[in-house]
């Protein structure tokens, strides 16, 4: 088995087409959509942003009024105010409406304790008016009690969010090398499809029956191979990513990993399942499943979540994003589901190449 | 143990046609069989079932008193194949694919690395170990073909048309190795259809056709299958002084003609009278100058056997 899975993975270093399909050709369409669309992306947040809906606790009875002229005398476009009793009163509300965040103020300390579907644009905004709103809060509050000299505090400082609640943004650079990434990921497919096609023309494949060596352990060996050096891929890209685009795959690195390498191993073995039963149409009705999955899955441009459950690509990929950009909590769903098909049809490859006399 | 390779009623259909029919050999440990015939006749597909690459229609293999089956794993160890069509990973060097099939063979570390040298060695790759077949004659792609073959030491080794378009020298090259690997023991099944290398280095020979064996023996025991007289030509001096009487006389000389100097002959195979005629000559004064036999070769056995050449 370990012979078998070398021999795989010092081919697949060494096939000069795989730098192209899984190196070049992935890097260079990250960097020119992320430069095409880059104005895209930013006018297409604007245009989209609703307005946020704050649910207010202040603490202290007498701040309690401040707070109220300020906010209602500040009026920023898509933000509105709406004190609450207390702060479990703001959640609960929080948790049943979009676009809301219940924001807790104790002196001159903020809290955003819960923020449901932010984009990046509103959450700037809200961000940014609660910072001004805190930083006016102190300024008073030292003037009129300790007298002491108006000197400016950091807003940053001023400002607790409660990082794991909190969307954050996504360059068009960062989408893209995400989408792409997962995009690849398909065209492994096409080494599944031709797994035991070169061996069989170059006759090695026979000979490697000859060996001790069963046919079954061939089979889940040589898939063994393929799928290791895919796990190389995805690392590999995974650097140079971080470093060309900084993206943050620090923020789930194991969760992120294990996404790709599902998607991966399930394109590979569907690869290699059609050109077990269909060896002649192999090859274009993939193409065509590539191209489907690529454009439903948001490969090319952001789809809907409908769009993207129809497609493993969208499996992996909305739980990437989410995983990446906001605070949501893991979402294993689209790895295990492309574990288990990827378990299942190996299985039956298993049983259809065994029952043949060479495979 | 003394049995090699036992073959038993071997048969193969594919669909209606039979490519091979009920054909049964033994070969002792230690020998060479050389499996002979035309294009089409069999051989590959007899090896490949004996192998188990092919599964048998119905028959028996038996290798060193056990089974070949298709599950049979272990056995697979004793032997090793050389293919008919070159089996060469072109992405890996020489010693890669050698290594690699070493490796496939359970073999490992140190043991692995001198097994792989040897095997190099054997058909003089050594040169070129690190190199890609890709850059190879014909000649040393095959002789790469045969390394991987051998690199776990077999016991058995199937050879089919290890030959087939090289040059000379690299055919002789393979052909000195083969003779080499049997005068240490190694069993050998070599198929071919260029009689030159079955009389140079088998011991028994299976003629087979049309997928049946229609013959079975060594060299010798073919030829006398085909004819039982054989002709010789002895040159003489002296022609004048001989007297033909009595070299007809002579039993197991079934004609005798003179032709200026030479004295033709046609002899018994099985009473072979060449001694005794030789013996009257010089009784008779007539010095003898040369004896010409010409050879009845393979190509003549199977012209006989089937009334077509082995070759066209
Ligand atoms: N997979 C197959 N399906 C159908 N027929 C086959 C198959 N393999 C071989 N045959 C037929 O079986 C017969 C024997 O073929 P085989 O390859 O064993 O001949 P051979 O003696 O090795 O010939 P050669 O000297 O050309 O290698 C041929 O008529 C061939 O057409
Ligand atoms: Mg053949």
């Amino acid at each position: 088995m370990i012979t078998v899975i070398k021999r795989i993975l010092l081919q697949d270093l060494r096939l000069k087409s795989n730098y192209i399909y899984f190196l070049i050709m992935p890097v260079s369409l990250m960097v020119i959509l992320g430069l095409v669309l880059q104005s895209v992306f930013a006018t297409q947040l604007d245009a989209t942003v609703n307005p946020v809906h704050v649910q207010y606790v202040v603490k202290d009875a007498q701040q309690a009024k401040l707070v109220k002229q300020l906010v209602t005398k500040t009026k920023v476009a898509h933000l509105d105010f709406t004190p609450r009793a207390s702060t479990k009163v703001a959640q609960a509300y929080v948790r049943n409406h979009a676009n809301t965040a219940a924001v807790t103020i104790e002196q001159a300390h903020i809290q955003v304790a819960t923020a449901k579907n932010l984009n990046d644009y509103q959450n700037a905004l809200l961000k940014g008016t609660l910072a001004e709103l805190a930083q006016t809060l102190g300024l008073v509050k030292t003037a009129i009690h300790y007298q002491r000299p108006i000197v400016t505090v950091k807003s940053a400082e001023l400002v607790t969010v409660n990082r794991a609640q909190v969307q954050r943004s996504a360059t068009s650079f960062q989408y893209y090398a995400l989408a792409m990434m997962g995009m690849f990921m398909l065209y492994f497919a096409e080494i599944g499809l031709d797994m035991f096609g070169k061996a069989r023309r170059q006759q090695t494949l026979a000979r490697e029956l000859l060996t001790p060596i069963s046919k079954g352990q061939l089979l889940n060996a040589t898939v063994a191979g393929h799928l290791l050096y895919g796990l190389l891929v995805i690392a590999v890209l995974m650097g140079i990513t971080a470093g060309l685009f900084q993206m943050p795959w620090l923020r789930a690195l194991p969760f992120a990993f294990a996404n790709f390498a599902s998607l991966m191993a399930l394109f590979l073995v569907l690869g290699l399942a059609l050109e077990t039963v269909a060896a002649q149409l192999g090859e274009g009705v993939m193409q065509i499943v590539i191209q489907l999955v690529a454009f439903l899955g948001g490969g090319y441009f952001p789809t809907s979540t409908t769009m993207m459950a129809f497609s493993p690509l969208g499996w992996v990929m909305g739980p990437l994003r989410s995983a990446l950009w906001t605070s949501n909590p893991l979402n294993w769903s689209g790895v295990w589901l492309s574990l288990s098909v990827t378990a299942g049809l190996l299985g039956l490859i298993n049983v259809v190449m065994r029952r043949r006399e060479v495979f | 143990m003394t049995t090699g390779l036992v073959v038993t009623g071997l048969t193969k259909k594919f669909g209606t046609q039979v490519a091979v029919d009920n054909v049964s050999f033994t070969v002792a440990p230690g020998t060479v069989l050389g499996l002979l015939g035309p294009n089409g006749a069999g051989k590959s597909t007899t090896i490949n079932m004996i192998t188990g690459l092919l599964n048998k229609t119905s028959g028996r293999v038996e290798l060193f008193g056990e089974n070949l089956t298709p599950t049979n794993t272990a056995i697979r160890r004793r032997f090793g194949v050389v293919p008919q069509e070159l089996a060469i990973f072109d992405d890996l060097s020489a010693a890669e694919n050698v290594r690699y099939f070493g490796g496939l063979y359970g073999l490992r570390g140190t043991a692995l690395k001198t097994a792989v040298t040897r095997a190099l060695a054997v058909v003089d790759l050594t040169d070129h170990a690190n190199q890609r077949p890709a850059t190879f004659s014909g000649g040393m792609q095959r002789r790469l073909n045969i390394a991987m073959a051998i690199v776990h030491q077999p016991d058995l080794l199937f050879m089919d048309e290890p030959t087939v378009g090289i040059d000379p020298q690299s055919r002789n090259y393979i052909l000195t190795a083969i003779e080499k690997m049997r005068a240490n023991g190694m069993t050998v099944v070599y198929t071919s259809h260029y009689m030159e290398e079955v009389e140079r280095l088998a011991d028994n020979i299976v003629i087979i056709d049309h997928g049946q064996v229609i013959a079975h023996g060594t060299e010798a025991e073919l030829v006398n299958l085909v004819t039982d007289a054989k002709q010789v030509t002895i040159v003489v001096n002296h022609a004048d002084q001989l007297e033909l009487a009595a070299i007809t006389a002579i039993a197991g000389v079934q004609q005798a003609t003179l032709h200026e100097q030479n004295l033709q002959l046609v002899l018994d195979v099985a009473s072979n009278p060449l001694n005794q005629v030789l013996m009257t000559l010089i009784d008779q004064g007539v010095a003898v100058d040369s004896i010409d036999q010409p050879k009845l070769d393979l190509e003549t056995v199977f012209l006989n056997l089937t009334g077509r050449n082995l070759r066209d």
